[in-house]
């Protein structure tokens, strides 16, 4: 019975980080489709088959697209937040063990964001 | 503009019915997703599992959320076999570009119908007997419990052949990197048939996994320029959406009325995904 807080936070942390990167994206298209972006116009055809190479430069200008990679950005960050938690939990239950374990999903994770061997 | 509003809408609207079908039926929404984007909307198989990915990881962190809540995710084997999961998920990732699209689809289909068999014919225990903690499982407290709704009571259990999961883990984060799905169903079954867990808490701790397993190879996609925004925004929206109706509506309907309904539904376009694919290799 004494986790049961424990779990309820880190339940609480993941449905406020999906909401929070769904609030972003919906403001993302809300921006879209009043201003357009200056990335140029967009071909259905172009959509499907190549991607778009992430911009977060764009972001400081207020880019909707680039807002629309942000809120990814914030759902892909989610999970990573909960492992991050996660190890906190096993820290101050000092299970050292477990905190060696979780710093290793943790350090799989990182090198995934910084998009390890991605640019090839 | 106003062609590409009704575009984006469109997805929209079939990602919202691949959610709904998706929750309706118990699997992930990228199970369904895949099979959207590539045949219905002709899109490009690794940009369709760079849009599946994020979608993935929507879905499941409310579902986590969920069986938090009922305190039926055992949290310790949870982080455990994310080591292996991840790890599997990055190398799926780095070797999807050099896959041939052929390929990704066969073995896309393949693992669908996979997916279907336990959906079916409900493998699987409510509480296995006779289970022993092995040499792992004891070291690292893997043993817990978790409370039966029906009596109250709290129901332990015992966890069992600890690496032969880790490895059949580390293969279902590789299909996820590679596919672009949760692989919730080979996780279901690397917990079930290896480890022995409960079923209720088999699939607790599968959903728990899941978002983190996605979010190893999403960044990798992303980076790459794998995840078009425009369409993964949609998607990702439409997929929640469906998946939370779906929830909802599940209270009404007959479990085995749906399964009955879609499973074949599902069967087919896993033969239609293997077709496909070989008719490219």
């Amino acid at each position: 019975m004494r986790a049961r807080p424990v779990e309820e936070r880190i339940g609480v942390l993941l449905r406020t980080g999906v909401a929070v990167a769904g609030a972003v994206l919906v403001l993302g298209f809300a921006a879209f489709f009043l201003h357009g972006s200056s990335q140029g116009g967009f071909l259905q055809a172009d959509l499907l088959r190549h991607g778009t190479p992430p911009t977060l430069r764009e972001l400081a200008h207020g880019d909707p697209v680039a807002l629309l990679q942000l809120g990814i950005l914030l759902l892909i960050l989610t999970p990573i937040l909960r492992v991050a938690a996660t190890l906190v939990l096993f820290a101050a239950e000092r299970d050292w063990i477990f905190v060696g374990i979780t710093a290793g999903v943790l350090g799989i994770l990182l090198l995934g964001l910084a998009g390890v061997g991605g640019c090839g | 503009m106003f062609g590409l509003a009704s575009f984006l809408g469109a997805i929209f609207l079939a990602s919202a019915f691949a959610g709904l079908l998706g929750s309706l039926v118990g699997l992930g929404g990228g199970v369904l997703l895949i099979p959207l984007l590539t045949v219905g909307f002709g899109m490009d198989f690794r940009l369709a599992v760079g849009t599946s990915i994020v979608s993935v990881i929507a879905t499941s962190s409310g579902a986590a959320a969920a069986y938090l809540r009922d305190r039926l995710t055992n949290l310790r084997l949870g982080v455990l076999l994310e080591l292996a999961t991840t790890l599997g998920a990055v190398t799926g990732a780095l070797v999807a570009p050099r896959v041939r699209e052929g390929l990704l689809f066969v073995l896309f289909g393949l693992l669908l119908l996979l997916s279907v068999v336990p959906t079916a014919a409900k493998l699987g225990e409510e509480v296995p007997r006779g289970v022993r903690n092995d040499a792992l499982a004891e070291r690292l407290r893997l043993a817990s419990s978790y409370p039966d709704p029906a009596t109250g009571r709290s129901v332990p259990y015992q966890v069992t052949r600890v690496p032969l999961g880790m490895l059949m883990m580390y293969g279902a984060g590789v299909a996820s990197g590679l596919l672009g799905i949760g692989s919730g169903a080979l996780k279901v079954l690397a917990m079930d048939t290896a480890m022995r867990l409960p079923m209720k808490v088999s699939t607790a701790t599968s959903n728990f996994m899941i978002g983190v397993t996605a979010a190893a190879s999403a960044g990798i996609y992303f980076w790459r320029g794998e995840i078009p925004p425009l369409i993964a925004a949609p998607v990702a929206l439409g997929v929640v959406t469906g998946a939370a109706v779906g929830a909802r509506l599940l209270a009404q309907l007959s479990n085995r009325a749906v399964r009955g309904v879609f499973v074949p539904v599902l069967g087919l376009v896993a033969v239609e995904m293997i077709l496909r694919g070989m008719g490219r290799m």
